[in-house]
């Protein structure tokens, strides 16, 4: 008997119409967790082991065939489909705690989505609630139902190869507008940044202190790195110093205490030795033939 | 009332602190004392015998002197002292001891005052030595610490020494084994005690005495006729053992050893004048037959089988002896003793000095043949051979005297005989005449003088390994064939061995008592390999940083191939053995000595300097034959010839000759190049005598001059007999598609060197380009610019998987760059798209910017693409200066799983920008200087990439790996032949056990270390720091990934401490595959020799070991990617001249399949295909997969899996991946690329 569900998943066997060897997706109704996607709670629908190359437009044509009427309205793949790795991370939050703008803010909310969901999964929204209904009771039927639905893949071909070598060349007009817009993005952001940090040295607080901020400072993070560097540079000047004024061979303590040390030193090597001469002896190493 | 002189002791030693205390062996310098302890050697190689000279007397004056005189003993001593520390109380000391035990150690009172003094003091007078403090005492015993003092002294290091007696215990002979030995030998004495005596046998009565079917004379050649003097078989006047066993230096051999026994001819036998013209020779092999004849009834009858055979001792045609095999048998009664696989010689000897040595001086002629001239040639063998049997038991009886002498003697024969043997010399004649006899023998001389003036070269109180060293160095650094040295073995006597300069021009340790050359079986081609030998294990001995144990003892290096750059098979045709008469007979003996010696004459006269080494052996099956043969019947006519080459020198077109004015050289030079000989002024005004010679694609110079040489003065055609594999290995690198290419040699840069020019160009351009910040460097990084792309670079070959070359570029420092990776790429790309504009407005350069994804998770990076009008395409990327800064600060930023994420962009980033700079540099300065660098790692590339590997690999890493003979060749030498090259890289990876050893690679172009010493220090090799780093970050990493799973090759170089930058993201398979396929290919090499076959079938893959194969085709790009392809004709291919309209319409679309497919399936399947499509008849490639295991097994559902899975049908909740499924959608992926698709079942 054929597995229809699977820890709350429905199993949806489908293949290519040209081979019969089905391939399964798992789907079901997503919930989402965080409030800021409400948007689409409700009418959504997450499905799992997508076949390779699952677009929106292969997804509508699906939904045509299998459920008319519910139609979707956006289509949000992982981002990891198309990379070899498990996990994506965003290296600008890494880099810098700039508030990047609103509208860049948007598109990596979409993005970050995309990124937090594991490989070859997706999301799917419909346009209401009674497209959704359709779509996930007939796709429910076919799950049921055990047979393989045939799914259409987009064609591969040399062409399809070539295409992706030129998607790799740039255009320049198209780059050098997006480029632009982004370093401006990016200067205001800075600027931002910056205004917001001379109004703390406004400031003043309880003790009465206010933050003092050099000229070229542009996060709060940026100062706080700074500081913590200082410190440790700072510890380890003083460390040096001390270590040059002392003197080693000064007290009968220190020549005798080195003069111990080295024996020790000594010894302990030649414990180390013995050990490793023992380890190579047990991975049978000193057989010459 | 001590305290004014050991104040004034202590000032003094301020004054000299570092030279006679720290020469003085142990005390731990302050200085030494920073250094971190490096477990391999470092501090602890406070003396080494290479200062022997001086410092070797002062050490045997401590050694003698150690007993009686402790005030001459340096501290070193004192270790020993504590030992006996609670005996000594002539000092009064103890008081102190116990005054100390009440006291606390910190406590400075007036009695440790006088203490402290002491412990001063005993740097210089152990006497005093002061008594270890309550703590300390604790802590050490007084054994373990003398150990660890002495093992420093004595040896290069402690743990040399510790991995000495270690070797020592694995190679005993087993006590067992000895014990049922001496058990045989009894009964055999016994057995030959048995033998009847038969008298004054004729000829005839002799001959048919035996039953010729059963045992047969084996008279040496020529077989006497007529004789006026009769044979005898009286018993033995001694039976002795001799040889390493009786001298108990034998070791362990796993094909097994023999142990010689002599039984001396009693001297009525002989006659003054037997030793001329054979006479004693016939005698003896009618006495060795007798003996045989009835020993082996006798044996049968004792209990003994055993089986007996005729063996040549130590090739020597001469000296037949009787070779006794065990049988096994099912008789518990049997003795049979094959177990221990021994075999006996029983060698008959003449009794010592029988003969009148002076008449037996190499100089001297003993068979008198007729000739026309009226001085017959001196017969130097054959005197050395008779002496020789006259010797055995005398010169077992000198060793045995000279081991009780020495301490360590017997343990440095061992040393010296295991060297020779994993080296391939022995005493027979066809292994370099050179065995351990020779060696102990010289050892002895050597510890009895052995300097010009007799001054001492080693002293008895040497431990093993100074022994050994001491006589490497030895050999390394004197001449024996210019020069020789002279020794008396008359035990008692104290002669001291000299080294004379002028000698014989044959190698000669002459024994002054006995008349006899001990190296009489070497030849000078043999004496010059054991030089060389010699040498390169000095270098290795001298090596601080590395420890070279294992190369120098432990791993054999006798494999020809590796051992030389060209091997050639040499079979000589019967006619030639005509050239053989009477007169070379009585010089030479036989004919293969004097064949070798010819081929070793005209081939050292034609190379010249080209060749450091010629070697010349006789590929013989064995010296063994059966008792009723009189001499083997296979004659072996094959000869190897083994050439080491002079990179300098072995590719020079011109061979030149003496100058015009010298007539007689000039003659000479003539009369030996015959016609090819011609008279040349050259550039600086000289009229020289030289030949010319051309060159070929397919055939190195030195070949064409040894066939011409050959055919010269040997026989006229015997170049038709010379056999070389060495072009086969060179015809297997693609031919570039370039006008020139049928001209070139294989190691032209040419090709190289035209695209470095063309990225110096356009760096001109660059600068001048009119920027808001201006270029400041433009550095070469991608493989094509360092000498190693597989593929030559050729203008305008767009397939070229290596078309593009990477090149960073830097501009001028400015602080503005922006604190956010994404703006910072953004403003980088910003500047690509004003140079892009630029050259494309003002320059005849074409360039756009592409899209790169080389370092994950950073999307905004973009390259400028450039091609050049040489037909050239570079590929720009920026750096600046807060690159760095910020992936660092994105990985201290990270967090938890983050971080190991983060580390490897981190590296990504540093393998791209700043990695493969440094190591584009590196590498085409080595390839400059190894010329075989540039062919070998292209023919590795080759091999890799026809098994499927090459794209596992990062290119630098491939390199590295094949850099690794180049810069550490050892056991071997730095290879000059593609050939020698490609198996040492083969025979490295083989060996290399990735899990427990690390690979460190000193990128620097000398491997000699006896340079002189400030040189040493301004080098950039590596440091011990630097090295023990190196090791540090591989303990480290192994620690916590013991098995290799994450990272496998480690290959550290002072280009890369961490040694991980480019075998990062190798994975356990493919690590593993390298090993396994390496180690099949040096197996089939070995086995079944080299041939144009078995070449061909190291370069196939082997399809059956994956999962399924995937055959696809694409368009044609063999012309496109700069390659000839094969079986056309040249003249119908034409060159590239201009680049295609879109250039990406020329791109292997194979790999990109292959891209998608990992993107995709890499979690399930590990694809692999070759990346030279080009590469491959007919444009057809072939994808390969294997499942990852891991992915195999049924789990549980999770969203997250990442691989395409199908439930399981119990409803057990599981699910398995969904093969089937899989493999429809890769076949869809591929469209019309594939062709088949085969699954293994």
């Amino acid at each position: 008997m054929a597995v229809t569900e699977l820890k709350g998943f429905y199993v949806l066997p489908v293949s290519s119409p040209k081979s019969q060897v089905p391939h399964y997706i798992f789907f079901k109704k997503h919930d989402s967790k965080n409030s800021g996607s409400s948007t689409n709670n409700g009418r959504a629908l997450f499905m799992c082991n997508l076949p390779v190359a699952t677009s929106t437009a292969s997804l509508k044509k699906f939904f045509q065939e299998v459920a008319i009427g519910a139609t979707i309205e956006s289509f949000v793949p992982s981002l990891l489909n198309d990379c070899p790795l498990d996990v994506w991370v965003n290296l600008t939050k890494l880099t810098s705690d700039l508030e990047l703008n609103p509208e860049l803010l948007s598109a990596q909310n979409a993005d970050e989505e995309a990124a937090k969901l594991p490989k070859n999964c997706g999301i799917v929204s419909f346009v209401d609630k009674s497209a959704f209904q359709l779509a996930f009771n007939s796709l429910k039927k076919l799950s049921a139902s055990a047979k393989t639905t045939p799914w259409t893949f987009p064609t591969f071909d040399s062409k399809y190869y070539l295409q992706r070598y030129q998607a790799k060349i740039l255009d320049p007009e198209v780059l050098s507008e997006s480029v632009s817009q982004a370093l401006v993005d990016f200067d205001r952001a800075e600027r931002e940044s910056k205004e917001a940090l001379q109004q703390q040295t406004q400031l003043v607080d309880e003790d009465g202190f206010t933050l003092v901020v050099g000229s070229h400072r542009k996060t709060k993070a940026g100062i706080m790195g700074k500081q913590k560097l200082a410190a440790t540079v700072e510890v380890e000047k003083a460390q040096n110093k001390m270590k040059k004024k002392e003197k080693e061979d000064f007290y009968r303590f220190q020549l005798r205490q080195r003069k111990k040390d080295e024996m020790n030193e000594l010894l302990q090597k030649f414990k180390l030795d013995q050990e490793k001469v023992r380890m190579m002896k047990e991975k049978k190493r000193f057989r010459p033939y | 009332m001590r305290r004014p002189k050991s104040q004034c002791e202590k000032y003094g030693e301020q004054q000299e602190p570092s030279s006679s205390v720290r020469s003085s062996v142990t005390v731990v310098s302050p200085k030494q004392l920073e250094k971190p302890w490096a477990p391999v050697s470092e501090t602890r190689n406070y003396i080494d015998v290479a200062q022997m000279g001086t410092a070797g007397k002062r050490k045997l004056v401590h050694w003698e002197s150690a007993s009686e005189s402790p005030a001459e003993v340096d501290f070193s001593v004192s270790a020993m002292e504590v030992e006996t520390e609670e005996s000594v109380e002539k000092n009064g000391n103890n008081g102190f001891v116990e005054h100390e035990e009440s006291n606390d150690d910190g406590d400075v009172d007036g009695d440790d005052d006088d203490d402290e003094e002491e412990e001063e003091d005993d740097q210089k007078k152990p006497k005093n030595s002061g008594p270890p403090t309550k703590k300390q005492r604790k802590q050490l015993s007084a054994q373990e610490v003398q150990l660890a003092r002495e093992t420093a002294e004595l040896f290069k290091s402690n743990i040399f020494k510790l991995q000495i007696d270690e070797l020592m215990k694995e190679v005993r002979i087993k006590e067992t084994h000895v014990a049922k030995i001496e058990k045989v030998l009894h009964r055999l004495h016994d057995l030959i005690s048995k033998v009847p005596s038969v008298e004054n046998l004729t000829l005839q009565q002799a001959e048919h005495h035996f039953n010729s079917k059963k045992v047969v004379i084996p008279f040496p050649d020529p077989k006497p006729t007529k004789l006026n003097y009769t044979f005898s078989y009286l018993p033995p006047e001694d039976v002795s053992l001799v040889g390493s066993f009786g001298l108990k230096t034998g070791i362990y051999q796993s094909q097994g050893s023999s142990i010689d026994i002599a039984l001396t001819m009693p001297k009525e036998l002989f006659q003054p004048k037997d030793y001329l013209n054979y006479r004693a020779l016939y005698k003896r092999a009618f006495y060795l037959t007798y003996l045989s004849e009835h020993l082996m009834p006798l044996s049968k009858k004792n209990n003994l089988p055993i089986k007996i055979s005729y063996h040549f001792l130590n090739d020597d045609v001469l000296c037949p002896v009787l070779r006794i095999e065990s049988i096994k048998t099912e008789n518990p009664e049997d003795l049979s003793f094959h177990k221990t696989k021994f075999t006996i010689n029983l060698i008959v000897a003449f009794p010592f000095g029988v003969f009148d040595s002076k008449k037996l001086l190499p100089d001297k002629n003993c068979i008198r043949v007729q000739s026309d001239s009226d001085e017959l040639p001196p017969t130097p063998f054959y005197n050395a051979s008779i002496l020789s049997m006259t010797a055995y038991d005398y010169y077992l009886k000198y060793l045995y005297t000279v081991k009780k002498s020495a301490e360590s003697f017997k343990e440095a024969c061992k040393l010296g005989r295991l060297w020779l043997q994993q080296r391939g010399f022995g005493s027979a004649i066809n292994k370099g005449g050179f065995g351990h006899f020779e060696f102990a023998i010289l050892m002895s001389a050597l510890l009895n003088g052995g300097g010009l003036n007799g001054s001492k070269t080693l002293f008895h109180g040497y431990s093993s390994y100074q022994l050994f060293k001491g006589l490497i160095k030895y050999l390394a650094t004197n001449d024996l064939n210019s020069g020789y040295l002279s020794f008396s073995s008359m035990i008692g006597e104290n002669v001291n061995s000299k080294y004379k300069e002028d000698g014989f021009n044959v190698p000669t340790i002459f024994d002054k008592n006995t008349k006899l050359n001990i190296l009489w079986k070497m030849t000078p081609s043999s004496y010059s390999e054991l030089q060389y030998q010699a040498n390169e294990t000095l270098n290795l001995l001298n090596d601080v940083v590395k420890d070279r144990f294992d190369p120098v003892l432990l791993q054999k290096s006798d494999f020809d191939q590796m051992r030389f750059d060209v091997v050639l098979n040499l079979s000589i045709p019967e006619e030639l053995s005509e050239s053989f008469g009477p007169l070379e007979k009585i010089s030479y003996i036989t004919y293969e000595s004097y064949l070798k010696n010819k081929l070793y004459k005209i081939l050292k006269n034609a190379l010249g300097d080209r060749a450091v080494l010629i070697h010349v052996r006789n590929e013989k099956s064995s010296s063994i034959f059966p008792i009723n043969k009189r001499k083997p019947t296979n004659v072996n006519n094959n000869y190897i010839i083994g050439l080491q080459l002079n990179p300098e020198e072995c590719d020079k077109l011109v061979t030149k000759g003496p100058n015009n004015d010298e007539q007689e050289l000039g003659l000479k030079f003539r009369s030996f190049w015959g016609s090819k000989a011609s008279l040349r002024r050259f550039k600086d005004g000289t009229i020289q005598h030289c030949v010319v010679w051309t060159a070929q694609t397919n055939e190195p110079i030195v070949l064409s001059i040894i066939k011409y040489a050959l055919d010269l003065h040997l026989h006229s055609e015997i170049s038709q007999h010379l056999v070389s594999e060495i072009t086969t290995f060179t015809n297997k690198l693609p031919t570039p598609l370039l006008p020139s290419a049928s001209s070139q040699v294989s190691t032209t840069l040419v090709s190289f060197t035209n695209l470095r020019n063309a990225l110096e160009s356009l760096n001109k351009i660059l600068a001048n380009l009119d920027l808001p910040l201006g270029v400041k460097s433009l550095s070469p990084a991608s493989t094509a610019l360092r000498f190693s792309s597989l593929l030559q670079p050729v203008p305008f070959a767009a397939s070229n998987p290596d078309f593009w070359n990477d090149a960073v570029v830097q501009f001028e420092t400015s602080t503005r760059w922006p604190d956010e990776i994404s703006a910072l790429e953004k403003t980088k790309t910003a500047f690509l798209l004003k140079v892009s504009e630029l050259l494309n407005s003002e320059t005849t350069y074409k360039s756009y910017l592409t899209k790169d994804d080389s370092i994950t998770f950073n999307e905004d990076i973009t390259l400028l693409n450039i091609l050049t009008p040489e037909g050239y395409g570079f590929r720009l990327r920026v750096l600046t200066e807060r690159d760095e800064v910020l992936y660092l600060r994105a990985v201290a930023n990270a967090e938890g799983k983050q971080k190991a994420l983060l580390q490897d962009v981190y590296l990504k980033f540093n393998q791209k920008y700043l990695g493969t700079v440094k190591h584009t540099r590196t590498v085409s300065q080595l390839a400059h200087h190894f010329h075989f660098y540039s062919p070998t790692v292209r023919l590795f590339k080759l091999w890799l990439d026809s098994q499927f590997l090459l794209h596992h690999f990062t290119d630098e890493l491939v390199e590295l790996l094949a850099l690794k003979p180049f810069v550490d060749p050892a056991p071997y030498s730095v290879p000059h032949s593609v050939e020698n090259g490609f198996l040492q890289i083969l025979h490295f990876l083989a060996n290399w056990n990735w899990r427990e050893t690390s690979l460190v690679l000193d990128l620097v172009k000398s491997t000699a270390l006896n340079d002189d010493e400030p040189s040493m220090k301004l080098s950039d090799r590596l440091t011990i720091q630097a090295h023990r780093v190196i090791e540090q970050n591989f303990e480290k990493i192994r620690k916590s990934d013991p098995t290799g799973i994450k990272c496998q090759l480690f290959v550290g170089s002072k280009d890369d401490p961490s040694g991980i930058l480019w075998s990062n993201e190798l994975d356990v398979p493919i690590a593993t595959r390298l090993t396994a396929l390496s180690r099949a290919a040096l197996q089939l090499v070995k086995t079944e020799g080299l041939s144009d076959s078995n070449i061909d079938l190291l370069f196939t893959p082997a399809l059956k070991d994956y999962d399924f194969v995937i055959r696809v085709k694409s368009s044609n790009i063999t012309a496109t990617s700069g390659i000839l392809p094969s079986n056309t004709f040249k003249n119908l291919i034409t060159p590239l001249t201009a680049f295609p309209d879109d250039i990406s319409t020329q791109y292997d679309l194979i790999q990109a399949y292959v891209d998608e497919l990992n993107n995709k399936f890499h979690n399930s399947i590990i694809f692999s295909t070759r990346k030279f499509t080009g590469l491959n008849e007919d444009n057809t490639n072939i994808v390969t997969g294997i499942f990852v295991p891991a992915a195999l097994s049924k789990k549980k559902f999770r969203v997250n899996l990442g691989l395409d899975v199908k439930p399981v049908d119990d409803n057990s909740g599981e699910v398995v991946i969904n093969k089937e499924g899989l493999l429809d959608q890769i076949t869809l992926m591929g469209g019309d690329l594939v062709q088949s698709i085969k699954i293994r079942k």
